[in-house]
């Protein structure tokens, strides 16, 4: 029964990982996969599907299916820079609050803690209010609310493994703070750190598109889902599909990565396997 | 005792972590790339206009004193200042939109709850059947669609296409029922992310609480299985569940504002979008400032609850 369940498992992790390729491929042969130039207004407006245009055409007279397979570029663009980042700010003060311990680690898991006591929306909406909404504006603003989240994974991890055997052992044999740190801590605390960058890149997708959606992220002409979705709410009277196929694709997307970071934390972690 | 002085330990956490947000409130407007009373103004205003609302901003002032002035107001009146928009105070504007805001978050996470359990259950007592199988896919599919394409899709297939409920939500024109009935639509959007949540960690944590020898003894000593299930096994397992819904209560905050934008709410999240775009600085602060006071004094009822409920950490 445990072999019946893995595959169940292992099967939704290949899943999610052939949609992420799916949709990767999609980003990187944009050029040759989009039958349109997805900017240009060459048609007639709120055309319906049809062999000539697939998805059919928005309010502008644009290629919908076009403009589909060029915001895959900007969804996975915003997640994979704005998570890099939030990692690069994250993983230090989660190494230093976990190893250093005492006051630094104080003052530090106060500090995470106040981020993380903004829910994620709120916090990039206050962010790009204030830095006026752009593209990157919105991946700044995702970036400084998900490396809280980095932060605090890699603290707890760092508190657990610098107590083990292997860690002390390297200590006594005097070795520096930054190389024990750097060489054995990290390493070893990557197993859930990994899960949580590969469902945070899925939540950064769904920021992202939230962030479009409300006109706060990438500004048109750019092909981008949320703002695909936003316009496609616009004329649901009158053209329905316009919202249909972004909804869809933003849903693959995020489902994608998670279906990825729950098979990986299964695979890393068999302890923390779901019943 | 001990719960006394938790929940005091707790609160006083809670105090300090207010002066925190407010700090980084405070902060965020040196983030407006320029002046922000020209941007709000626009190049084109009248140099008076502007000096006068940098002066009603404190911006001419040097930096503590700014911040002495801004927490004072905030902390002794409530006051961050009035809206660019009508010259409204700020916190009046947002006590007006915030009981739809409320509504929405207390109704969505009652319906959250309700579908959860009763999922998670089901899936738990069946398991590995077709039941559990699908409440799986609810689960993933329901963590994965964003509220606000959840809130279109509900719109064309109820409003639209069965006319079941109005396309639009709530607002001051019509009854309190009328409101009340344009207010499940939205509710039930935003339930669905946190019901799935809620019904997998229910689910997981029944079946472990299952395994436990207190539920054999139930069921040797001949207690009929609804006993063992309601009574016995379900009472603990919902003490992580508690847990699971207050940390998704922020997603849930966050859920409001796309609905409301969605659903054309005049809430507190609609209010705060409004705000970006019309560059309603003060607005926009006081708007994240009572989203944060939401989100932390839940957590905060969450945690005692926590250790109400478990006698465990109670006696630690």
């Amino acid at each position: 029964m445990k072999i019946w369940e893995m595959m169940i498992e292992s099967k939704l992790f290949a899943i999610g990982l052939l949609i992420l390729i799916a949709i990767t491929l999609m980003a990187i042969f944009a050029d040759y996969i989009a039958p349109y130039d997805p900017i240009a207004q060459d048609f007639k407006p709120k055309l319906p599907p049809s062999p000539k245009h697939w998805l059919g055409t928005d309010e502008l007279g644009r290629d919908v299916f076009s403009r589909l397979v060029y915001g895959s570029r900007i969804t996975l663009y915003v997640a994979f820079v704005s998570v890099s980042i939030a990692c690069l700010l994250g993983i230090p003060i989660g190494l230093i609050a976990g190893y250093y311990g005492g006051k630094v680690d104080k003052v530090l898991n106060f500090l995470i803690d106040l981020m993380l006591s903004f829910p994620a929306i709120i916090l990039t909406i206050l962010i790009t209010g204030m830095l006026g909404p752009s593209l990157t504006n919105a991946m700044i603003a995702i970036s400084i609310a998900f490396a809280p989240r980095i932060a605090r994974i890699v603290r707890g991890q760092v508190l657990s493994v610098k107590e083990e055997d292997y860690v002390v052992a390297v200590k006594a044999m005097g070795a520096g703070g930054f190389y024990t740190m750097t060489k054995h801590v990290f390493p070893n605390s990557m197993a859930p750190l990994l899960v949580q960058v590969t469902l945070s890149l899925g939540t950064a997708v769904l920021v992202e598109s939230a962030l479009a959606f409300l006109g706060l992220s990438a500004q048109p002409p750019t092909p981008s889902w949320g703002d695909m979705l936003n316009r496609g709410r616009r004329y649901i009277y009158s053209a329905p599909w316009m919202l249909t196929a972004p909804g869809i694709m933003i849903t693959l997307a995020v489902l994608a990565f998670n279906l990825i970071g729950d098979g990986l934390r299964d695979l890393l972690d068999p302890r923390l396997r779901r019943l | 005792m001990a719960l006394l002085s938790y929940v005091i330990k707790r609160v006083g956490l809670g105090v300090l972590t207010i002066f925190g947000v407010l700090t980084i409130i405070f902060i965020s407007i040196r983030l407006v790339p320029g002046d922000p009373a020209v941007i709000a103004l626009g190049d084109l205003a009248n140099p008076d206009d502007i000096a006068r609302l940098r002066h009603a901003w404190g911006l001419d002032l040097p930096i503590h004193e700014q911040y002495i002035k801004f927490m004072s107001q905030v902390l002794l009146h409530g006051d961050f200042g009035l809206s660019i928009k009508n010259n409204q105070p700020t916190m009046m504007r947002v006590l007006n939109r915030l009981p739809y805001t409320i509504t929405l978050a207390v109704l969505g996470t009652a319906i959250a709850i309700l579908i959860g359990l009763l999922l998670g259950v089901l899936a738990a007592l069946k398991r590995n059947s077709v039941i559990d199988i699908l409440v799986m896919v609810f689960v993933v599919l329901g963590f994965s669609i964003p509220v606000f394409y959840l809130g279109l899709v509900f719109i064309q297939f109820f409003s639209i296409q069965l006319k079941w409920f109005p396309v639009l939500g709530p607002n001051p024109n019509y009854s309190f029922m009328e409101n009340l009935r344009r207010m499940i639509l939205p509710s039930i959007a935003i339930a669905i992310g946190i019901g799935a949540v809620t019904a997998r960690m229910t689910r997981s944590s029944l079946l472990e609480v299952l395994n436990m020898d207190y539920i054999l003894t139930a069921r040797a000593k001949g207690a009929p299985e609804y006993r063992v299930v309601f009574k016995h096994a379900l009472r603990n397992a919902l003490i992580p569940v508690v847990t699971i819904v207050g940390l998704n209560f922020g997603a849930l905050l966050g859920g409001t504002v796309l609905i409301e934008y969605v659903f054309g709410i005049p809430g507190l999240g609609s209010l705060l979008v409004e705000a970006v775009f019309e560059r309603d600085y003060p607005q926009i602060q006081a708007s994240v400032f009572v989203f944060s006071l939401l989100f932390i004094s839940v957590n905060i009822v969450v945690d005692i609850l926590y250790h109400f409920l478990d006698p465990r950490i109670r006696l630690e």
